[in-house]
């Protein structure tokens, strides 16, 4: 079978999860890297971390082979930063915001359904998560329940809420969907408002439960994930410092990856089936005995878990969060999310939600670089780029933040992320998961591709 | 609460705020009108719902009150009379003040006809009368501007504008027949009507109409960059094309604002607590802006634009494009032309929408803010009630959305601990919930027809 | 044709390591040397080696420039430090709100803060280092607060020993019990009176009075300027920690004066339209009216309520209800007939102390194109650079620039805002040190000169009536609890 992609002698085989080999390695290998990023370990990253303290030590010492490696004891720089506390931020809001548009995808992507209320969904999950797991005080509502139960309590509140509306969105079509959902993420954050016991101050919030794994509601919990811990290592030779932030980082990883195969798993299933033939044309669908009513409610159903889910990781991840951050820029970011990755794949929803979290972070992070750029080719391009003082021109601004032209770097963020949102849709409408599609397509029949 | 109003309705009072209180509503559903309007000719046309209309529509706002300049920071250049930059190109020193009036008035009449026959690709009567417009102008300028002294008496300018344009309709094959091009007429004689008045508001109105123009063009590029190249791609993602430009687009509205307050110095100028120009007058003890009735006049005429421009020739290909874009291709329509001007009218709409946004009922200041941009999110409700492709369906929708707001937040005020802080701001989406249940399509919109 | 991909990707790699090896050889070499424990500073050793090796050619061109500059500066101190400190740099960050809806305030007191420490910077810096300001863009978002926040406290060189700015109440508090974890200073923009919470109050360091003590004084003021008797009194305020605060402090003046609120509209102002609390306001038809919102959003109440028909109450607010701007719009008049202004500092030209001669003097030079409207919030990003300077001039002083000594110092010092703002210091009860002063203006519509630049002579507008002002309501406050306490 060697040499001869695509080529299945079973229906099993075809449908399996990860069809090709080279899938699961590259699934095995992605798993792997992003749990060893959050560390300082020689494979990937940095200096001889405290983790590896002995020279002989097993893999990292400086005596071992790996060791005589320099560029392994230099760092290789673009998942060393990874190993710092401000990438780990973003990083476990990838995960949470893709677990999240892992839900819009079965929805939009696959069933066709175009929502803008994904906020409103995450903000039911949130609300729920508040009140199953958070502490009640004289003016908020609390059962302090442990996180078995208001992980998933959060999910399946919104996926009741989601079945409540489905009638209604059943009836809508196309755009019109798309824009009574979007009046649900208006009235939602109303309900916040009208509601202070569930979602607590209208602008502060209100705090939401940790994620620490308590069997009940005993004092100290079975796994600590809400501070810093030193844990013993393999063979009990090192100890390491594990911190919150890392292991929140874990907690929704682990989370994701689970969302992620359960969707890789419902796609090639009959409901995912009956969802692709409902969004390829659901007149037709009909015919052959899809029952629309109620595939369309249980799509609806399943993106409500989803984006209950995260909401509830979402809050907790910030810690305290007001109802007004499920809104409208929220809804959009899916949106943009599941548009820029490829809608209706479940990597291309990964990408994205990489892509769009990442970004601006990387832009930041860029300019910052160019204005210390003083000669040479990268000299020339930030002089014509930034603005360093009065009397200069160039559209971005370093020397002061005030509004009027010469934009701060932040305006042009936001630029950016609207524009990138175009040239996308233009240019490569499947995304980024288009573009993966053509590299590969590219590489399969090298050298005989034109 | 009926209870309530019963004990009330005796009273002159009740009657009173009754009649403010739908003012009020038609008003701010007036501006929701316009907007709602620019929805539907642009989703008629090319079947796409443009969320950037309210980045647009600040835009708009910003336009004319840029054009107002009068503020020592935005030094004008010498000589150039504040907040009326296009009539400077007439101002002479000592030349007769009755030429610099009359060319700032065919100037406007100019921009006007030039947008009408932009808009509905232009008649031979209409050519002319843009050509005698304009010539007139050139001969004005350089009577004024380039010292030909022989020019210096209006008369003989309009001569040479008469047989200019006259020639220049005979010259294209003019025939008497034709009927003139009802825009560019009627603004003419409405901007002489309203020169008698006043010179302030052809200056006013002036820079509207400019600002709908520049608002048009930049409808037109958006259409040409973003949307041409979308065409046959799934109608979602042409929509979220839309919300990408809002998001762009903003940035640059909002920072606009944050330098200063932009005021749009309308003519009719409010003047909140000053007594001797408070902007409006009272009646039976409630207090009416000017700008109420100004925004429904300007909601009458754009509806009344808008059905004629339906009934020109492009507006007959444009409805015929929204019926079958391939049995319209097919019968000779330039589809491309038909999008781009359909574009050109729902943002020129949107910038109109956004000058009166920064009117009350909708805005005390007078001037653009940072939610002007949100305007076009408050008339989503009001274009879905309507229906997607219902031009009635956006009047009705939009004045139903704002009477349900303004209704909600006078009667119910007293509700305000059960309903929620700024409960008024949701009425609108549960309305529109409300009557899809049993409508989906809205109270105008064509039911969409399901085949295999 | 497999077997050939793989040589050549093969081939690809051992030319890459091989490149590797050589290039680094002697940093490897220098690196053996050391052992044990010192292995971290041997990798930096190396990592300056390679640095070396690299980066000659510019340094070469900059060298003059650095020579000059560090004629300036005086002879770096030593110091005890750990995060944000180094041999020749002081970072201090920021997170700001520069895109979202207080933007137009937060950057240019930002942009303030940043020309103080250009000029600190020129002039030697602190302790023989430079000033380094880490500005960040919080948007008025608490999740991207919590973000910048992570960025800023890192325990590393990449981190800021202290934040001289964090937008926000929401925000603020949502980082407030990180920042006594990892004991480092905020100072918050914002007023709430709950700073002083013992939980985190040796770390979040509030300049000048609170909105509730302003509140009192507020209310104290309007009823003594009615000319109603026993004036009726409304309050109008945004939810949450900056409105409910301000309400509570005026809550508190009417209670102690005696005054009938005729209507409570504390937390009522959500969103864009007001209809229902302006149609509320024109039926109680109070003689005074407290208001703690946003300055567009006081423009639509002050509006709608004179169109309403509440011409004769006289309006005050928290500070940031009001901004200049306004005047240029069509509620000027409005405002110029009934609003006083509510301010915790001096505003841009009110006095002739030394403080504000030279802001002015140094602001004019260096950001010639701000205009008046900008010019009175230049004062809050001036007096927090002062505050930020002289805690961190107090910590080298006492030869201790961690986080936790700065912190240790910033309770220690008394900072002189010469003349802009009444002076301060943070040891001891909340009750003693919480500063009660405010300052009152009136409005003047026909002094408003807003979009003049501040390179020209004009004015925002503003005459002084009252300030330093501390009502007797708030001066025999007992302040021993914030005075609202958020639902969270």
């Amino acid at each position: 079978m060697q040499g001869r992609p695509k080529l299945f002698t079973s229906y099993a085989a075809d449908a399996a999860i990860f069809p090709t080999r080279t899938q699961k390695v590259l699934v095995g290998l992605g798993v792997l890297i992003l749990f060893l990023m959050p560390f300082d370990i020689p494979f990937i990253s940095g200096p001889v971390p405290r983790a590896f303290p002995d020279d002989w030590a097993i893999i990292g010492g400086r005596y071992t082979i790996l060791g005589q490696i320099p560029i392994l004891n230099e760092g290789i720089p673009l998942i060393r930063f990874l190993g710092d506390g401000n990438w780990l931020r973003p990083m476990t809001e990838v995960f949470i915001i893709a677990t999240a548009a892992l839900g819009l995808n079965i929805l939009a992507g696959v069933g066709g359904q175009v929502s803008l209320g994904h906020a409103f969904f995450m903000g039911v999950g949130a609300s729920t998560a508040a009140v199953l797991g958070g502490q009640s005080s004289e003016k908020l509502w609390g059962l302090g329940l442990p996180v078995w139960i208001w992980l998933p309590g959060a999910g399946i509140a919104a996926a009741l809420v989601g079945i409540l509306v489905s009638p209604t969105a059943v009836k809508l079509r196309g755009l019109y969907l798309g824009i009574v959902t979007l009046g649900l993420v208006f009235i939602g954050i109303h309900l916040s408002r009208v509601f202070p016991q569930i979602s607590g101050d209208t602008e502060a919030g209100r705090r939401y439960p940790e994620f620490d794994i308590r069997l009940w509601k005993e004092e100290t919990p079975l796994i600590n994930v809400s501070s810093d811990d030193t844990v013993t290592g393999i063979l009990g030779l090192n100890t390491f410092e594990v911190t919150d932030r890392q292991k929140t980082y874990f907690f929704c990883l682990i989370v994701l990856i689970f969302m992620a195969f359960l969707a890789k798993n419902l796609i090639r299933s009959r409901t995912g089936r009956a969802l692709q033939a409902i969004r390829d044309r659901d007149i037709a669908a009909e015919v052959m005995g899809v029952n629309e009513v109620k595939y369309k409610m249980i799509a609806f159903a399943i993106s409500s878990f989803y984006a209950g889910v995260a909401g509830a990781l979402f809050a907790s991840f910030v810690g305290k969060i007001a109802g007004n951050q499920f809104n409208l820029f929220l809804s959009v970011e899916f949106i943009a999310i599941l548009l820029i990755g490829g809608a209706g794949t479940v990597s291309g929803t990964l990408l994205g939600t990489f892509f769009v979290i990442i970004l601006p972070e990387l832009v930041e992070k860029g300019t910052e670089w160019l204005a210390e750029q003083e000669s040479g080719i990268t000299g020339a391009i930030a002089d014509f780029v930034l603005t360093e003082g009065p009397g200069d021109f160039g559209p971005v601004s370093t020397a002061n933040v005030a509004p009027g032209w010469a934009l701060n770097v932040f305006d042009w963020n936001i630029v950016i992320y609207g524009v990138l949102i175009v040239v996308f849709l233009i240019f490569e409408p499947l995304g980024l998961f288009g573009i993966w599609i053509k590299i590969r397509n590219y590489w399969k029949g090298w050298p005989f591709t034109y | 609460m009926i209870g309530e109003l019963l004990a009330q309705a005796g009273d002159i009072g009740f009657f009173s705020r009754l009649l403010n209180t739908i003012v009020r509503g038609v008003s701010i559903g007036g501006v929701y009108a316009i907007i709602a309007l620019g929805f539907v000719i642009i989703f008629k046309a090319t079947q796409v719902v443009n969320f950037a209309q309210g980045a647009l529509a600040a835009a708009g706002g910003l336009f004319v009150s840029f054009l107002v300049f009068d503020r020592p920071d935005q030094a004008s250049p010498a000589g150039i009379t504040p907040g009326t930059w296009w009539r400077a190109p007439f101002a002479g020193d000592g030349l007769p003040e009755i030429g610099e009036q009359w060319a700032s008035i065919v100037f406007v009449a100019f921009l006007a006809g030039l947008l009408w026959s932009l808009l509905t690709g232009g008649t031979i009567p209409g050519k002319s009368l843009l050509a005698g417009m304009a010539a007139f102008l050139a001969c004005r300028w350089l009577a004024t501007r380039q010292g030909f002294t022989w020019l210096e008496e209006p008369l003989i300018s309009l001569i040479i504008a008469l047989v200019i344009g006259v020639g220049a309709g005979l010259a294209t094959g003019w025939r008497p027949s034709n009927r003139l091009p009802i825009g560019a007429a009627i603004t003419f004689v409405a901007m002489v009507i309203i020169a008698a008045l006043d010179s302030t508001w052809i200056e006013w109105i002036g820079n509207l109409i400019i600002a709908v123009v520049f608002g048009a063009l930049l409808g037109m590029a958006l259409e040409r960059v973003a949307i041409r190249p979308m065409v046959g791609q799934p109608l979602f993602s042409m929509a979220v094309i839309t919300l990408g430009l809002e998001i762009a687009l903003r940035v640059f509205t909002n920072d606009s604002v944050k330098i200063l307050q932009r005021s749009v110095e309308s003519p009719w100028s409010a003047e909140i607590g000053n007594p001797d120009s408070d902007g409006g007058f009272s009646l039976f003890g409630a207090f009416y802006f000017w700008s109420y009735f100004m925004i429904i006049i300007a909601t009458l005429l754009s509806f009344v634009a808008v059905y004629f421009f339906y009934r020109s020739k492009l507006g007959v290909a444009m409805r015929a494009v929204s019926f079958d874009q391939e049995a319209a291709m097919a019968q000779g329509i330039n589809v491309g032309q038909v999008f781009a001007i359909a574009w050109a009218a729902g943002a020129g709409l949107a910038v109109l929408g956004g000058v009166f946004a920064t009117q009350p009922p909708i805005e005390a200041t007078g001037a653009v803010s940072a939610t002007t941009v949100l305007v076009a999110f408050r008339a989503l409700p009001a274009v879905i009630l309507g229906g997607l492709d219902s031009v009635q369906g956006a009047l009705i929708g939009g004045v139903l959305i704002g009477l349900a707001e303004i209704f909600a937040g006078e009667y119910l005020s007293g509700y305000v601990d059960v309903l929620g802080p700024g409960y008024q701001q949701i009425v609108p989406y549960v309305v529109m919930l409300g009557v899809l249940l049993v409508r989906p399509f809205g109270l105008y919109g064509t039911p969409e027809i399901r085949r295999v | 044709m497999k077997r050939m991909r793989w040589l050549v990707a093969m081939v690809a790699v051992l030319s890459l390591f091989a490149a590797a090896c050589s290039a680094a050889e002697d940093a490897a070499e220098t690196a053996t040397d050391a052992a044990g424990d010192a292995a971290d500073a041997a990798t930096d050793a190396a990592e300056d080696v390679v640095e070396e090796v690299t980066g000659d050619d510019e340094e070469e061109a900059m060298e003059e420039e650095a020579m000059e500059e560090e004629e300036a500066m005086e002879e770096p101190a030593e110091l005890a430090s750990d995060y944000g400190v180094t041999e020749d740099t002081i970072r201090v960050g920021m997170s700001a709100d520069l895109s979202g809806p207080f933007a137009a305030l937060t950057s240019v007191i930002v942009d303030a803060q940043v020309a103080y420490f250009d000029r600190v910077n020129e002039n030697g810096g602190i302790a023989g280092r430079e000033v380094e300001l880490v500005i960040l863009d919080n948007a008025y978002d608490v999740p991207t607060q919590l973000d910048n926040y992570a960025e800023l406290s890192e325990e590393s060189e990449e981190g800021v020993v202290m934040i001289s700015q964090s937008t926000g109440s929401p925000h603020t508090s949502a980082i407030a019990a990180d920042l006594a974890d990892d004991d480092l200073l905020a100072v918050p923009l914002s007023w709430y009176s709950g700073w002083v919470d013992p939980d985190f109050g040796g770390n979040v360091f509030e300049l000048y009075t609170n909105y509730c003590f302003e509140g009192m004084n507020g209310v104290e003021f309007l009823a003594g300027q009615s000319e109603a008797a026993s004036p009726t009194l409304a309050v109008v305020t945004r939810p949450g920690e900056y409105g409910q605060d301000g309400a509570a402090g005026a809550k508190i003046a009417a209670e102690a004066l005696g005054l009938e609120i005729v209507y409570d509209g504390e937390g009522a102002v959500e969103g864009d339209d007001f209809t229902p609390i302006i149609t509320e306001l024109v039926a109680a038809q109070p003689d005074i009216v407290w208001i703690t919102t946003a300055p567009s959003q006081t423009a639509q109440i002050i509006g709608g309520a004179f169109a309403g028909g509440l011409t004769s109450a006289i309006w005050s607010g928290s500070s940031p209800s009001y901004n200049v701007a306004l005047l240029d719009t069509a509620v000027g008049p409005a405002l110029d007939a009934a609003y006083f202004h509510s301010t915790y500092t001096a505003l841009w030209g009110a006095n002739e102390e030394p403080g504000m001669v030279d802001m002015m003097e140094t602001l004019t030079e260096r950001l010639p194109t701000a205009n008046y409207a900008q010019a009175d919030t230049f004062i809050v990003g001036w007096t927090e650079a002062i505050f930020t300077e002289t805690v961190l001039r107090a910590a080298a002083e006492a030869g201790d620039m961690t986080r936790a000594g700065v912190v240790a110092a910033a309770n220690s010092v008394s900072v002189d805002f010469q003349g802009l703002a009444p002076d301060q210091q943070w040891s001891g009860d909340p009750n003693d040190f919480a500063v009660r002063e405010s300052y009152i203006y009136d409005v003047v519509l026909a002094d408003a000169t807003v979009a003049t630049p501040i390179t020209e002579p004009g004015s925002s507008g503003l005459v002084l009536v009252e300030g330093p002002f501390v009502g007797d309501v708030a001066a025999s406050y007992e302040f021993n609890e914030p005075c609202f306490i958020s639902e969270g």
